[in-house]
């Protein structure tokens, strides 16, 4: 029985839903492209001259040209909160609608951030955010990926290197480095209850962290005490850019067996890439960074996006929601291997 | 025997090979040919360095650049090497380069007559300053080092690292002008007595000058082992080496006061501080603790010095007033 009432009623109902849908999204986006259209938007890095912003402005101009507003790149030379304020009295004055900031200080800017939303400029953080306490002086923080994930991602890249089996060992930068020290914390527990065949060097994580303190002298020291004390340790994580490259460069000197990976930067770690020294490292894409804060910045203007707790915009094709503390995190980790370094190594 | 036991670096000699073995037999990866090997290549750059720091030690003065001469070195040389310009070319440039600042620094030491301290430290902060300045966040990555010196970082010479040999070369080279060159001894009289050494018609300005310029240079030099070793030049490369390099040399015997010690003895207080943080790290030993025993070594040597000197000198009085 094909057309019995009860489905009849049901389709109906699908229909007028998806009526209703229609309608409501055209509701929804219609003074959304209409608004963005013309909109000024400033996109301020911590400072102009570094290679990593190039990037990060380079998704934001993507974003623009796709939503045809204007965007301005500009900043401080030198990465400090009190030459940044400067350049953002400098936003209030030529009276723009968005401003995308990588916070270069997380106190120092948050004063001239009020003065900015009062004047009605939508502030979007990107990379780096203001201080937590200060998180209502703007609209939302697109930030790379949370804490925890960017940890257990590299736990999931030695796995994938080592064949998810063998001792693992820990290069970090300084003992106290905080962002190294929430990752590094995420990884342990998670090795030990995801990849049964694999442990700690150490017994724990804590014992099986090395720290290279960011240099790379010290950094390549250290790689050579974790295979000096543990020669059979299998995989070296280190989950800072100066410590993975030095792993890198003295695992090729040395030509030893132990895999890689950790958070490089795809133009230093070309090389070792290249010549299958280390098969994956990541790192979050500034490219994208910049992309989805200037769509969370425009859909802020539009009225479209609240950046409250559990609201969302669309940047692109995907779709992005705010979670406690009013951050929207990219996701995972951007990972680069032989297959797309090529491209990456040009860009940062 | 009484002339072996006088021999400055038979102590330090002695306990560098008891601390080898006893760590060795802690961890047998240690005694075999890659814990030699990681021996050697790990401390090749403090070997060449301690060459330059013993010329000005013994003169009873201190070049604190170096570390910042061997950073920017290593950096003008990858820049180069990566604009497409040759190995030699390179690697005069940056000879050159260290040769300069070593004029600075002997010029106002030598002429001027600035405490070496004081000006070192100054020139330290100078050509990091330019370094950082120059560099800016530029870096040299390993694909551009020129090839033979990457490999010469990766290969061996009947199982020796090139890079040490390089080191080692060049030490016997500054050890033999020292030991048997007329000039080489003065630097050892402007140490040990200054005042002495101005009424032995020696030409203490001029020595001094030509010390600074060529611990300059080989530190200069010293850029390429650097790029080589790490396959990377940026503006922090050689940040805080020299420390490491006065520590060999003191506690390779050559003392700060001036006069006394040799190449050898600053090479073998570089190994013997390199086997400490490979024997410690081996058997298991917390890196924070690896200052702490390198610390109290360091006290220890000159302490050492300290009691051995003045007994030596009490002989001497002795052997004076016989």
């Amino acid at each position: 029985m094909k057309g019995s009432p009860l489905n009849m009623q049901k389709n109906k109902l699908k229909a007028v839903l998806a009526v209703a849908a229609l309608g409501a999204v055209a509701l929804v986006s219609a003074p959304a492209q209409a608004n963005a259209a013309g909109l000024k938007i400033a996109i301020m890095p911590k400072a102009v001259n570094i290679g990593y912003f190039t990037a990060w402005n380079k998704g934001a101009q993507t974003a623009c040209k796709e939503i045809k507003a204007t965007c301005t790149y500009l900043g401080p030379t030198e990465a400090t909160g009190p030459a940044q304020v400067q350049f953002i009295n400098q936003v209030i004055q030529k009276k723009y609608d968005v401003l995308v900031i990588s916070a270069a200080d997380q106190n120092a800017i948050v004063p001239s951030l009020n003065k900015a939303k009062a004047a009605g400029i939508k502030i979007v953080t990107s990379d780096a955010d203001v201080a937590a306490t200060a998180a209502s002086s703007r609209v939302v923080s697109v930030l790379p990926a949370a804490s925890a994930r960017i940890g257990t991602a590299e736990v999931d890249w030695i796995a994938a290197a080592t064949g998810g089996k063998g001792k693992i060992a820990v290069l970090s930068a300084a003992a106290t480095a905080a962002n190294q020290n929430a990752w590094i914390a995420a990884m342990g527990p998670y090795l030990t209850s995801k990849y049964p065949n694999m442990s700690w060097v150490g017994g724990t994580v804590d014992k099986s962290t090395f720290y290279g303190d960011d240099d790379a002298t010290k950094s390549t020291a250290q790689f050579d005490a974790i295979l000096s004390q543990y020669p059979d340790v299998a995989g070296i994580i280190s989950p800072t850019t100066v410590g993975v490259l030095a792993a890198a460069q003295e695992k090729k000197t040395k030509n030893a067996s132990v895999k890689v990976t950790g958070l490089g930067l795809p133009s230093q770690m070309a090389p070792y890439i290249e010549d299958g020294t280390v098969e994956k490292v990541g790192l979050w894409n500034p490219i994208d960074l910049g992309y989805v804060a200037v769509y969370a910045g425009a859909a802020a203007k539009a009225g479209t996006f609240t950046g409250k707790v559990g609201s969302s915009f669309k940047a692109g094709k995907k779709s992005y929601s705010v979670v406690a503390g009013g951050i929207a995190y990219l996701g995972d980790p951007f990972t680069f291997d032989k297959s797309n370094i090529a491209t990456f190594k040009a860009i940062y | 025997m009484r002339n072996l036991l006088r021999i400055r670096e038979l102590p330090i000699a002695v306990v560098l090979v008891a601390f080898f073995s006893i760590a060795a037999l802690g961890n047998h990866q240690l005694f075999s040919f890659s814990g030699l090997h990681d021996l050697l290549f790990g401390s090749s750059i403090i070997c060449l360095l301690v060459s330059a720091e013993t010329l000005i030690i013994v003169m009873k003065h201190i070049d604190l650049s170096i570390g910042s001469t061997i950073g920017f070195a290593s950096y003008i040389i990858g820049k180069n090497a990566s604009n497409g310009h040759g190995l030699l070319y390179c690697l005069l440039l940056g000879i050159i380069f260290g040769l300069a600042v070593g004029a600075v620094n002997g010029l106002l030491v030598a002429y001027f007559k600035l405490p070496s301290l004081v000006v070192t430290l100054g020139t330290l902060y100078l050509v990091r300053g330019l370094f950082n300045q120059v560099a800016g966040g530029d870096f040299i990555n390993s694909d551009k080092v020129p090839h033979v010196l990457s490999f010469m970082a990766s290969h061996t010479f009947a199982k020796i690292p090139y890079l040490f040999i390089v080191a080692f070369v060049l030490a016997l080279i500054v050890g033999f002008y020292m030991r048997n060159f007329r000039s080489g001894r003065d630097l050892y009289a402007i140490g040990s007595n200054l005042p002495a050494a101005y009424l032995a018609g020696i030409k203490v300005e001029k020595r001094t000058f030509w010390a600074f310029t060529a611990a300059g240079g080989i530190a200069g030099l010293g850029g390429a082992l650097l790029i080589a070793r790490f396959g990377q030049a940026q503006a922090n490369s050689g940040l805080g080496i020299e420390l490491g390099v006065v520590a060999a040399c003191v506690v390779g015997g050559v003392a700060i006061a001036g006069g006394i010690g040799t190449v050898f003895g600053a090479i073998i207080g570089a190994l013997l501080l390199q086997t400490i943080v490979l024997a410690l790290g081996a058997l298991g030993v917390s890196q924070f603790w690896q200052g702490v025993v390198n610390g109290a070594l360091l006290i220890a040597a000159i302490s050492l010095d300290k009691v051995l000197s003045s007994r030596s000198q009490r002989t001497q009085i002795m052997r004076v007033s016989e």
